[in-house]
């Protein structure tokens, strides 16, 4: 189609390639990017966008909008087209929907809130993968916070199987402790202060060898290896807000979540710049 | 403006929670509410358990947590009543079940003297 090939041609030059066009002169052009694209093809994953209010519900059943700010969301649509939507039965554990006027998000309250996914996580222990997301932490970071993950364990033993975008004491990694994972020690991420964050991996199997990245505000960060060995990938529930249902009380993650996109396939750098360009604008993010 | 205009937070003592569920389910808006209170991992300086939840609440919610349960919807019908109201008995009171209104509410419970139960990883 003919308005493909202009949008697609700014990839194709080096100096986009590189991000500088992309993310100042090109402004309007990364504006009408969309994470669909990225699902084009039927790929598993899920796109989460608290600014579109027509994605979000009171109730789990998603019979009550969410209208104004302050209401519980008690059903989040995957934007994705894979039917990943995320939900919560329980009303005290819901978060809520919340805006400034300009920027829109979910707020979780480090207590029990988080949503879950209706079907199981979209990955495959072997296959390529990346999460984004959008957050600004509330308070001071705790011990095992979590964005979204996926585990088997529920933190307290050294066992289990996992998967997951946490900011665990300050440092973004992706893993609960247990099975092991890639971290960035330094620098800390600080309270207060939006965020783009993100994992990749050409094989979640081998991620914490080889093969994994983390990025910070659209900057592959240093990260180092931790944990035990990774074991194996259980088909359980996706969480947005913590990473297993009866997890750790620290792993609850407190603070505005603005987005989360998470795909079982690899993606290019131009992708990449995409996305996080766009979650940087839901997030209130300069890159 | 949002129905919801509140938040709380509770803390229930490990013994109460099924007290405690069951009145959250009367209290709450799904069935799901009986699992409102899960897992015990706050606790006070004399080491005695906790569970915790927070929050958003509308009106009607701080006027019936005063005294008397309110009429079952259709969605507690299978909720004991009398537990529910055993635990809201001890609202508030020494020993029983504690509730904060507030915003913060990592801030209500450290008001309660709560902490997290340290977290060991074996």
């Amino acid at each position: 189609m003919p308005f493909m090939s202009v949008y697609q041609r700014p990839f194709t030059s080096p100096a986009v390639r590189g991000g500088v066009l992309g993310r100042s002169g090109l402004g309007a052009f990364w504006s009408r990017w969309l994470p669909s694209s990225l699902f084009a093809a039927g790929e598993q994953g899920a796109w989460y966008d608290p600014s579109d209010l027509s994605s979000l519900f009171q109730d789990s059943a998603g019979t009550i909008p969410v209208t104004t700010a302050g209401d519980p969301v008690g059903r989040m649509l995957d934007k994705s087209g894979r039917g990943n939507h995320a939900t919560q039965t329980v009303s005290a554990s819901r978060p809520t929907y919340q805006t400034d006027g300009t920027l829109r998000w979910l707020a979780f309250d480090g207590v029990d809130d988080h949503l879950v996914t209706t079907q199981n996580n979209p990955f495959v222990y072997t296959d390529p993968l990346f999460i984004f997301a959008g957050f600004n932490k509330t308070g001071a970071f705790k011990a095992f916070e979590t964005l979204y993950g996926s585990a088997t364990n529920t933190g307290a033993t050294n066992t289990g199987q996992s998967i997951a975008l946490q900011v665990a004491a300050g440092k973004l990694s992706t893993d609960v402790w247990a099975p092991g994972g890639i971290r960035v020690d330094t620098p800390l991420l600080v309270a207060g202060t939006p965020y783009v964050v993100g994992v990749t991996a050409t094989n979640w199997s081998t991620h914490k060898n080889a093969g994994g990245a983390l990025r910070t505000n659209g900057a592959q960060g240093t990260s180092v290896a931790y944990g035990g060995a990774q074991t194996g990938l259980t088909a359980v529930p996706a969480y947005l807000g913590v990473f297993h249902p009866t997890a750790l009380a620290s792993s609850f993650y407190t603070g505005a979540m603005f987005g989360v996109i998470a795909a079982r396939r690899s993606i290019s750098a131009p992708e990449t710049l995409s996305l996080e360009s766009y979650l940087a604008k839901k997030s209130g993010v300069t890159l | 403006m949002s129905q919801y205009t509140h938040r709380v937070t509770i803390a229930v003592p490990f013994a109460m929670l099924a007290q405690a569920n069951n009145l959250a389910c009367i209290m709450g808006e799904s069935a799901a509410d009986i699992d409102t209170f899960r897992q015990a991992n706050w606790q006070d300086t004399g080491g005695n358990l906790f569970a915790v939840a927070s929050t958003v609440v509308k009106p009607v919610f701080l006027g019936a947590a005063s005294g008397v349960l309110p009429a079952s919807s259709p969605h507690a019908v299978d909720a004991d009543r009398a537990l529910a109201q055993q635990a809201l008995d001890t609202l508030n009171l020494p020993g029983g079940m504690q509730m904060v209104v507030g915003d913060d509410p990592l801030e209500a419970l450290a008001s309660l003297g709560l902490t997290q139960v340290p977290e060991v990883i074996e």
